[in-house]
């Protein structure tokens, strides 16, 4: 599902993000990526949903190599791939239901679907009460079910999260992590980059261990 | 999505932003009606300079007056002379009495100022009138000095200089109709992609979102386009409608002024065509304004 081959990712300046990462992360799997902070954790997760293209090495993803892409053929690519953020990155100047529609919209489903759809979504993430509520009214914990419902409600084989409860108390935590097993059941593949000890001794899941942009173990 | 929808989707998304913008909108949209405004003032000019110029060269006439005691043979030889000549498209002959008779008609009322004079006053002339190519007033000029060299013929006379003043002004308006038009149609270029940019800029987050749940970049980009285009299209009509008003209210004042003085005075507006032409163009540069900016802050990363 996920491959990459010797990938290097340098900014500017000659400072490296990411050095010689190797990794296979199968369809269906359960991983967390963790590490100090500048380890490259984002930057690992950048480069799988396809925000930078490696300074060098391939990388795989759902069977295409994502180097060799052509520029307009990732939008394409991307929609098989959810992302959540630890700022939620919602649109704040839309409600609750239209922050997660504009998933589907862009695919040009009609709108009829996209309220069903939407609907469905919302409730398997608890918040269909408030679907006509602006971000800034929910709790922090429910603006990240937002932006998860938002990531998951065009049913992606991949879900990429990127410190999914760096903001949330420990309650709340728990929340979101069950609705990642739960989609992970359903056979999405799912990715979290943290850098929390507990959640990850707390889950029993494959853990890369990223360090100086360099992966330092596999368990 | 069908065609409808989606359809209306890009429209309530154009309008969506243009109404979150809408002070930037209303200035953009004025200061191009200016733009616009100056350089359809140059169309009008142009316009009715030209048509006063065609219609000068469709009136010009050369005279040659011919020596008096011609007999009607050396008339005759005369025409079948300038007859040959390639310049000349007709002639037409005024004998001695037909040109008392044209004077006459000329002071048409006060007829009786003339009575009394002798045909043998006015010489006997030919009317000229020479084909298109020849008009340009060195041209005729040519012609009317190849004419003095036939024998026969005491003068010649035509509209000396008119025309040629006339051209220049015309080519005074053109050449200062582009100077100024370019000039216009790049600061609307500028003003139309700087907009947009904004507009994009205000709506970063939202497209940073769209990207990542994996919209394309030209659904990205559309409602950013009609908004350029919508600018511009918006602007040139206002400009059109305040030249007209311009327009009227110029024509009401000079006929107040100068009503019975210049009866037939006839300045007129833009062509339906030239607007259409205008509005076209307008379009268009709307739509590489804005595809610039696009181009710029859109596509430029993934």
């Amino acid at each position: 599902m996920i491959q990459l081959f010797h990938v290097y990712k340098h900014y500017m300046k000659g400072s490296a993000a990411l050095e010689d990462i190797s990794l296979q992360i199968e369809k269906g799997e359960f991983a967390f990526i963790t590490g100090p902070s500048g380890a490259g954790k984002s930057t690992l997760l950048k480069l799988m949903f396809l925000a930078e293209m490696p300074t060098k090495g391939q990388i795989i993803i759902n069977g295409y190599n994502i180097t060799r892409l052509k520029k307009s053929a990732v939008p394409f690519l991307r929609r098989n791939i959810g992302v959540v953020f630890q700022d939620f990155k919602l649109l704040y100047d839309r409600t609750v239901f239209d922050n997660v529609a504009l998933s589907l919209s862009v695919l040009g489903m009609p709108r009829k679907e996209i309220k069903k759809k939407v609907w469905e979504m919302l409730k398997l993430v608890g918040l269909q009460h408030k679907l006509n509520f602006y971000p800034l009214r929910l709790s922090g914990g429910e603006q990240q079910r937002v932006s998860i419902a938002r990531a998951l409600v065009s049913e992606p084989a991949i879900l990429l999260a990127d410190e999914p409860t760096g903001n949330l108390d420990p309650d709340l935590t728990l929340d979101v992590m069950k609705l990642f097993e739960d989609v992970n059941i359903k056979g999405t593949t799912v990715v979290v980059a943290t850098h929390d000890k507990n959640l990850i001794t707390r889950y029993t899941r494959r853990v890369i261990v990223l360090e100086h942009g360099r992966i330092m173990e596999k368990q | 999505m069908g065609i409808i929808e989606r359809v209306s989707y890009f429209i309530t998304t154009t309008f969506k932003g243009m109404k979150t913008n809408l002070y930037l909108n209303v200035v953009t949209v004025i200061t191009i009606a200016v733009a616009f405004l100056i350089l359809n003032v140059f169309f009008v000019i142009y316009r009715n300079v030209s048509s006063v110029l065609e219609e000068w060269k469709g009136r010009i006439k050369v005279v040659a007056y011919l020596k008096d005691g011609l007999s009607v043979q050396q008339i005759n030889a005369i025409e079948g002379q300038l007859r040959k000549n390639e310049d000349i498209k007709g002639i037409h002959f005024y004998s001695k009495e037909d040109a008392l008779d044209e004077f006459k008609k000329e002071l048409k009322g006060q007829s009786a100022i003339l009575s009394g004079v002798s045909q043998d006053v006015l010489p006997a002339y030919f009317v000229i009138t020479v084909k298109d190519r020849v008009i340009s007033d060195k041209a005729v000029g040519r012609l009317a000095d190849s004419l003095k060299g036939v024998s026969g013929i005491s003068d010649v006379q035509y509209g000396q200089g008119v025309t040629e003043r006339f051209s220049e002004l015309l080519i005074i308006v053109k050449m200062l109709g582009i100077g100024i038009g370019g000039f216009m149609l790049s600061a609307v270029l500028i003003i139309v992609s700087n907009t947009i940019r904004m507009s994009i800029f205000s709506r970063k987050d939202e497209i940073e979102i769209m990207k990542l749940v994996g919209a394309t970049n030209v659904f990205i980009e559309l409602p950013f386009v009609l908004e350029g285009m919508a600018q511009v299209v918006c602007g040139t009509g206002l400009s059109v409608v305040l030249l007209y008003l311009v327009y009227k209210f110029f024509l009401y004042r000079l006929h107040r002024t100068l009503g019975s003085l210049f009866v037939n005075v006839n300045i007129s507006f833009l062509s339906g065509e030239t607007i259409a032409v205008i509005l076209i163009a307008a379009t268009v540069l709307g739509l590489v304004g804005a595809l610039v900016s696009a181009g710029k802050f859109i596509r430029h990363n993934y």
